[in-house]
């Protein structure tokens, strides 16, 4: 230990000695292990942003449906059993959660018409699932029980405003037409148009009438912690059985953005990579240079009995200091911007184009975990020590006669 | 038994043009305990090979290499490192220092490298840095020191793990005369005391002089080999009767120990 202590003592007077040299290694790794603390934290946001926009604006965490749901939904498909599906979610305590009927429907106002996704929504509890409510722009949020809701987008190209009248058509749950005029209660707006140009709201009972459904729900939409929601969605289908109904969680239900966030995360790590192969070569020319400059020392230590394990473990300390200053500083300079970029957030409205992911907002917010850190951490203190090996291993390697020749 | 014994040892180089340079041949060679050795003759004489193989830095081509006995020919690298550590002291011409650390910290790598606890390694390195007239000195570093001062560090250095054998390659090569004789005075006087070995090189007659043993070489070889007992150094010598160096060579390593308390040889593994 005390010869470890003093191989410390030489590790770090030599980084005081090659000051400018040290300097610019330490900027280095810093910057990169900035970089890497800095995107990681941005990446984590873009996530949760793209996973909360997209989940608030429509489909929930988790979604309840009728088995077979799929096979054709266009048709409206009760859930059955309704009672025990409450139960069921009653006893797992999940309280946040919207009942729904859709189906496919045509809103029509004078000579103009569009197709849509008519909704009939339970209002005050939807609020808990999506952002609608939060995004009335004009009007109100089905304030008034036959009231529709819908995307100011669409109102423009139908040439209509709140107060205004529009014929609803639709197929009932018996197969026949239904279409009757409904008196526009109020329009929202997200940040995704193609969204607000196709779906319209009307109240839960309203819309059970009109698709001649009386307490008929198509759809439950939850809002859960989306990381817990694959684990809750198991629960829910083993205590509700399969047979009957169908428990997804928003990584089947919305699976392009999973594949989205692996392919973020992929490229993310691939970055990891290229970055720290650029601060490890960096640290192993640092450290090379340092051993050819001290050839002669390294000699020396040889000479009087220092060994290979001893000067190996000189080097490499040395790698490790470097490493560890860079470290600190590199950890808080990225802490400082990540908390920074997640008080403030980026703005990237002229940077993106309009999308599903960013339907709640423009605003990208980095997010920086305790883990993502320790991780950054660790990986550029990993980085520093192994790129001290090579370095290490030819200054243990040395012809110690050379080496007390050299000049 | 002779402490370092060497047996038709050759060490040649190979050079791209001209192929195999022998750059020493020694036929037999014996140095006992207690002597001191000057390595004479002109620069390329094989003074630095020779003395670079009785320390163990480099291995010969041909021939076997005794210390105390034991070839050192079966010995692996670290268990050389080994022996380098626990018996031997080197003195080189550029001193060699450690540039970061301060005189006494330079002492004192020695002496951590053999494990010595601290309480013991503060008094020695307290003892061979006053023996070597640096005791105020010992928190300065390198850079701040002059030639003669660095090398005396050097000297403290070599002579703080109590080896058998201490090897000074042109040790005065890079000191002025004064400073030099000095340095061989400050050998002699060490080698009085503690009776360890003393083997150094050097071109300088001034210097070949104080020696009590001269191994002439040339070439590789070693042309002459002339003993002066009785000559002693001058008395102006500054360092002269004022060295209170301990027990030099006292403590044995395991390796150099000829022999065990049966009277036969150690055959226990080597160290490191």
């Amino acid at each position: 230990m005390k010869t470890l202590a003093l191989y410390a003592r030489i590790g770090l007077r030599n980084i005081r000695r090659n000051a400018r040299r040290s300097l610019f290694t330490i900027a280095a790794i810093s910057f990169g292990l900035f970089s890497l603390i800095v995107f990681q934290a941005l990446k984590v946001g873009l996530h949760k942003e793209m996973v909360s926009g997209t989940l608030g604006l429509d489909a929930g965490t988790i979604q309840v449906h009728a088995a077979g749901f799929e096979a054709n939904m266009a048709l409206i498909q009760p859930i059955p059993e309704m009672d025990k599906v409450r139960s069921g979610l009653a006893g797992l305590k999940l309280t946040d959660f919207s009942e729904r009927i859709k189906s496919p429907a045509l809103v029509l106002a004078g000579r103009k018409s569009s197709a849509i996704m008519l909704a009939g929504i339970q209002p005050a509890e939807e609020k808990k699932v999506t952002f609608i409510n939060r995004r009335v722009v004009e009007g109100d949020y089905l304030a008034e029980a036959d009231r529709v809701l819908l995307g100011r987008p669409l109102a423009e190209s139908l040439g209509v405003r709140p107060g205004d009248e529009v014929v609803l058509m639709a197929q009932s749950m018996y197969g026949r037409p239904v279409t009757r005029k409904f008196v526009i209660g109020g329009l929202y707006q997200t940040d995704l148009p193609s969204f607000d140009r196709s779906h319209a709201y009307l109240p839960l009972p309203a819309a059970q009438r009109f698709l001649d459904a009386e307490d008929v729900v198509t759809e439950i939409a939850l809002h859960t912690d989306p990381e817990q929601a694959p684990g809750l969605a198991a629960g829910l289908q083993q205590r509700l059985g399969p047979a009957t109904w169908q428990v997804r969680p928003w990584q089947r239900t919305v699976p392009d953005l999973v594949q989205l966030i692996a392919l973020n995360d992929a490229t993310m790590r691939l970055l990891i990579v290229i970055v720290f192969a650029i601060v490890a070569m960096g640290i192993t020319n640092t450290m090379t240079t340092v051993i050819f400059e001290r050839f002669r020392e390294f000699g020396i230590l040889n000479a009087i009995g220092a060994g290979p394990g001893g000067i190996v473990s000189l080097v490499i300390l040395e790698s490790f200091f470097l490493g560890a200053i860079a470290t600190g500083l590199g950890s808080l300079a990225g802490l400082a911007a990540g908390l920074y970029l997640q008080h403030y957030g980026i703005d990237l409205t002229r940077f993106i184009s309009t999308n599903q992911y960013f339907a709640a907002g423009h605003v990208l917010r980095a997010y920086v975990t305790p883990g993502d850190l320790l991780n950054a951490v660790l990986i550029t203190l990993a980085t520093a020590i192994a790129a001290g090996i090579y370095p290490a291993w030819k200054a243990a390697n040395m012809d110690p006669v050379k080496a007390l020749v050299h000049n | 038994m002779a402490l370092v014994e060497l047996r038709n040892v050759i060490k040649t180089y190979l050079d791209g043009e001209s192929g195999p340079i022998t750059a020493l041949q020694v036929t037999d060679l014996r140095i006992n305990r207690g002597e001191f050795v000057c390595l004479a003759g002109p620069s390329g004489a094989g003074k630095t090979t020779l003395l670079n193989i009785i320390g163990c830095i480099d291995r010969p081509t041909a021939g076997r290499v005794l210390i105390a006995g034991r070839d050192t020919a079966k010995l692996r690298g670290g268990q050389l490192a080994g022996l380098r550590r626990m018996a031997f002291g080197f003195v080189f011409q550029s001193f060699n220092l450690i540039a970061v650390l301060s005189a006494y910290e330079n002492v004192e790598y020695v002496l951590l490298l053999q494990h010595v606890p601290a309480v013991e390694r503060r008094q020695r390195v307290g003892e061979a840095l006053e023996s070597v007239g640096l005791a105020r000195l010992m928190h300065k570093r390198p850079g701040q020191l002059s030639g003669g001062q660095q090398q005396r560090v050097a000297v403290a250095r070599a002579i703080v793990g109590r080896p058998l054998l201490v090897l000074a390659d042109e040790p005065t090569a890079n000191l002025d005369s004064q400073t030099g004789e000095e340095l061989i005075a400050l050998f002699f006087a060490l080698q009085q005391q503690s009776q360890t070995t003393f083997v150094f090189s050097s071109h300088d007659p001034a210097v070949i002089q104080r020696a009590r043993r001269t191994l002439a070489m040339r070439d590789g070889r070693i042309v002459a080999d002339e003993r002066l007992d009785g000559k002693d150094l001058p008395s102006q010598s500054r360092f002269s009767g004022q060295i209170h160096f301990p027990q030099v060579g006292a403590e044995i390593h395991p390796f150099v120990r000829p022999e065990n308390a049966h009277g036969q040889p150690d055959d226990r593994p080597e160290v490191d």
